[in-house]
């Protein structure tokens, strides 16, 4: 077992997978900027998460987003990518610890994801004119299980009366890019559209692990995904979560090879 | 070293949900991956002036962004105490709080 963990895996998909992680914190980072200036105005709820954090300021706020982003680019080209890692990682821990308000589910899988990419030596991925080399198997795994945890957890949290009556649901699907028609916001089509949202979740969450439902299952996770970005307010931080489980979808074959590219170079 | 780190990434990743789960809460948590499955509390608040002039404020209004895992609760009355201007109590959802 912990021979395979530390088994070396080729890393031309895991430097994809930085390449779109860290374009993703770099949009992400320009959504949290009116969040964090929001903040900083006297006339707004503070609730910092340690007594010890420093108070919400513009200073901070831009500071904190100006380092975010350029990390998050570098991070994304893989140019000194055990430093710009751990810089980025700070970055998102810092906003998810300034406040209640900073926390998203979203920011904290970006966190993990960092983390893992970074501690894998994601840099030598994907870069042109350069070799490819390769890594230890667990930090990938990590980065595998990890979204099919994430997965999991939100489907099984979904089943409960309100989210299965379609109620939960009907007032999420709002906002969005494209409207529901209210022809179908009736009752029963919003219930019959959560209990697939649960199916759904939970197929992606186990079937990754199985190599022959892996490729049907990328264009499930496709469709749902842009189903959100399109139906769901808070548009850019939906994609951004999008992207973040597209970057690792690839990722299931490395750890865990389809039997037709066991043999081959990815 | 890869070993003990897959061990308290499962422990972790999978006790913290797990037990966000068990205990049931009626507003989502935060760290359990909780992600669109319980509705944001609408609550609105009153303040009550000293003049007898009542103002409503939704959480929209106070927070830099409302969520589903904020104890609404606990920081939207004491705060409306601290900066409203002449605010003797507050409202909200048969419960009340004196400033």
């Amino acid at each position: 077992m912990l021979t395979w963990l530390v088994n070396p895996v080729p890393t031309r998909r895991l430097g994809w997978a930085r390449l779109v992680i860290g374009t993703a914190a770099a949009l992400r980072a320009l959504v949290a900027l009116p969040v964090l200036l929001r903040l900083s105005d006297p006339e707004v709820v503070k609730a910092p998460n340690f007594a010890w954090m420093p108070q919400p300021s513009v200073v901070i706020a831009f500071v904190l987003v100006a380092l975010w982003l350029v990390s998050a680019v570098l991070f994304a080209t893989g140019w000194m990518n055990q430093v710009w890692g751990y810089v980025l990682f700070a970055c998102l821990v810092f906003m998810l610890a300034l406040d209640l308000q900073t926390y998203s589910n979203h920011l904290y899988l970006m966190a993990l994801l960092v983390l893992f990419a970074t501690l894998a030596g994601s840099a030598p991925g994907f870069k042109f004119g350069t070799a490819d080399v390769s890594v230890p198997r667990w930090p990938i795994l990590l980065m595998c299980l990890q979204v099919s945890i994430v997965y999991f957890f939100a489907a099984v949290t979904k089943i409960n009366d309100a989210f299965l009556s379609g109620a939960t649901l009907a007032g999420v699907l709002n906002g969005g890019v494209l409207t529901l028609p209210d022809a179908l916001r009736t009752p029963a089509f919003m219930s019959s559209l959560a209990l697939v949202a649960i199916v759904t979740e939970l197929s992606l969450a186990l079937g990754f692990w199985i190599s022959r439902f892996r490729m049907p299952l990328w264009f499930v996770g496709a469709g749902f995904h842009l189903s959100m970005v399109a139906l769901m307010a808070d548009t850019a931080e939906i994609a951004v979560f999008a992207m973040l489980m597209f970057a690792v979808y690839p990722l299931y074959d490395v750890v865990h090879p389809r039997p037709a590219e066991s043999s081959t170079e990815y | 070293m890869a070993g003990f780190l897959l061990a308290v990434f499962l422990g972790v990743q999978l006790s913290v949900p797990t037990v966000l789960v068990i205990r049931g809460d009626e507003r989502s948590q935060r760290f359990g991956w909780q992600m669109f499955s319980k509705g944001s509390p609408a609550t609105e608040f009153t303040v009550v002036l000293g003049s007898g002039e009542e103002v409503t404020v939704t959480p929209g209004d106070v927070l830099a962004r409302p969520r589903g895992d904020l104890p609404l609760i606990e920081l939207i009355p004491p705060h409306l105490c601290a900066t409203f201007n002449g605010a003797v109590r507050i409202l909200w959802e048969g419960d009340s709080r004196e400033c």
